[in-house]
């Protein structure tokens, strides 16, 4: 698990906003970015291209052509951030993390969630400890194939199986953040599934990529200006 | 007016006048198809499969604004470099936003080629987007990211000229809901589109390619 490596170095406090304006962060790019990605990405194969085509002549782009969750892509060594993790009952919550708002008072919060339990689960409720409105969301595709972001009441988690929330998929979106966040809060959130099982977990407000506070460059982050 | 006359960077906007073809989002998905399935289309080497290549889609002929209050046209992008375009908007939690962390992440990989390369976000909600909102959104990412607006029916008009499907905002109940594009077009002078990157690409990957493209098109 992440928590047990050591503590990055906290990133310049960046993304510092006053009422609704925000201040470009020209400390951002010089923050050590260390952990792998998400192991969702890097999953190039034959198979994944056969679907991008379907995908694309039904004009379908987006979180459906993404790899399925899984630990395949995690073949960096996990230096990076650490991300949040918790357990209830049957319940494991991994890799828990909210990306630094670009909209001062929205963000998301992604994580995985394990349902070691045998029968079927779904997450119900959010709420986290920066705003008092948290909705479950997903990215679904309208017929056009444009993608539109929709609250849903629930997101499945399925017995012995597992869900990621993630860019591009079910998500939290966590709404009218009062203080702003920056990369080095910490966030708890807490999930209520349908199960009656409660689980709170502690989400550090790490850099936005799709990865979460991933450096996937490996070199140095000086900016290109 | 910076859109039509030359002058140092940051940004150039000029480029040749090209005859623009018509090209349906369906057909635009054929092609990205047969281009992934086929091998690459352009460049004569091979791409990973987050990229895909495609023959120059035509740019689309919709002339928008930048939030500086400068003309903007796809045929009028940067003449001396690729524009990464991308079709978002600001009060997008999720996906717009991680795109664009990528993509500059993604610049800051690969070194002085970023210098060749533009990034454009035209606004999918162009009534709430306002030129404040979308400058200081983007600033989050790189002050030399640009922000475009124009009339929604003319950017929905534009990203299906390039295969993106987008759609104008709707009022249901109490709800605005906004589309962003999937996909990320890689233009080359005169707004062609040369190939995308697949949504959900990441900084790292858009690295591997990005120099490979800044040198076989520019």
């Amino acid at each position: 698990m992440t928590a047990a490596q050591p503590s990055p170095v906290p990133a310049p406090r960046t993304g510092f906003s006053t009422g609704s304006r925000v201040v470009s962060r020209s400390g951002a790019r010089t923050s050590p970015r260390t952990s792998p990605r998400a192991g969702s990405r890097a999953v190039p194969s034959r198979a994944r291209c056969a679907a991008a085509v379907a995908l694309a002549v039904l004009g379908l782009v987006g979180c459906a052509a993404q790899a399925p969750p899984g630990d395949q892509g995690r073949a960096r060594p996990e230096t990076g951030p650490p991300k949040g993790a918790a357990a209830s009952g049957g319940l494991r919550i991994e890799g828990a993390w909210i990306p630094e708002p670009a909209t001062p008072d929205m963000s998301t919060a992604y994580l995985k969630i394990n349902n070691g339990d045998e029968r079927d689960d779904a997450l119900i409720a959010a709420e986290t400890s920066a705003s008092d409105d948290t909705d479950l969301c997903s990215t679904p595709k309208t017929d056009s194939g444009a993608a539109r972001m929709r609250v849903v009441p629930e997101i499945p988690v399925p017995g012995g199986g597992s869900t990621e929330l993630k860019s591009g998929g079910f998500h939290l979106m966590v709404n009218d953040i009062a203080d702003p966040l920056t990369v080095g809060d910490r966030v708890t959130v807490t999930l209520t599934f349908d199960s009656g099982t409660e689980v709170a977990v502690e989400a550090p407000v790490l850099e936005r990529t799709a990865g979460g506070g991933a450096d996937d460059t490996g070199g140095d982050h000086t900016g290109h200006h | 007016m910076r859109a039509h006359t030359p002058s140092p960077r940051p940004p150039r906007r000029r480029g040749a006048v090209r005859t623009t073809t018509a090209v349906l989002a369906g057909l635009a998905g054929l092609v990205l198809a047969s281009g992934c399935a086929a091998g690459p289309a352009g460049g004569g080497t091979d791409r990973p499969d987050y990229f895909l290549d495609v023959k120059g889609m035509a740019a689309p002929a919709q002339e928008f604004t930048t939030v500086g209050g400068e003309k903007w046209a796809f045929r009028d992008v940067a003449e001396d470099r690729l524009t990464l375009l991308y079709f978002g908007y600001t009060s997008c939690p999720d996906v717009c936003p991680t795109t664009m962390a990528d993509v500059g992440l993604a610049l800051d990989g690969i070194g002085a080629d970023a210098e060749k390369v533009d990034v454009v976000m035209v606004s999918t909600d162009p009534e709430r987007d306002t030129d404040e909102q979308l400058r200081t959104w983007l600033d989050n990412f790189d002050p030399d990211f640009e922000g475009v607006r124009g009339p929604i029916d003319e950017v929905v008009a534009a990203a299906e000229d390039y295969g993106i499907p987008v759609e104008a905002p709707k009022r249901t109940g109490g709800d605005y809901l906004v589309t962003h594009g999937g996909r990320l077009a890689v233009l080359v002078p005169g707004g062609d589109a040369i190939g995308f990157f697949d949504e959900g690409t990441s900084a790292e990957q858009m690295s591997a390619v990005l120099p490979d493209l800044v040198r076989e098109n520019l």
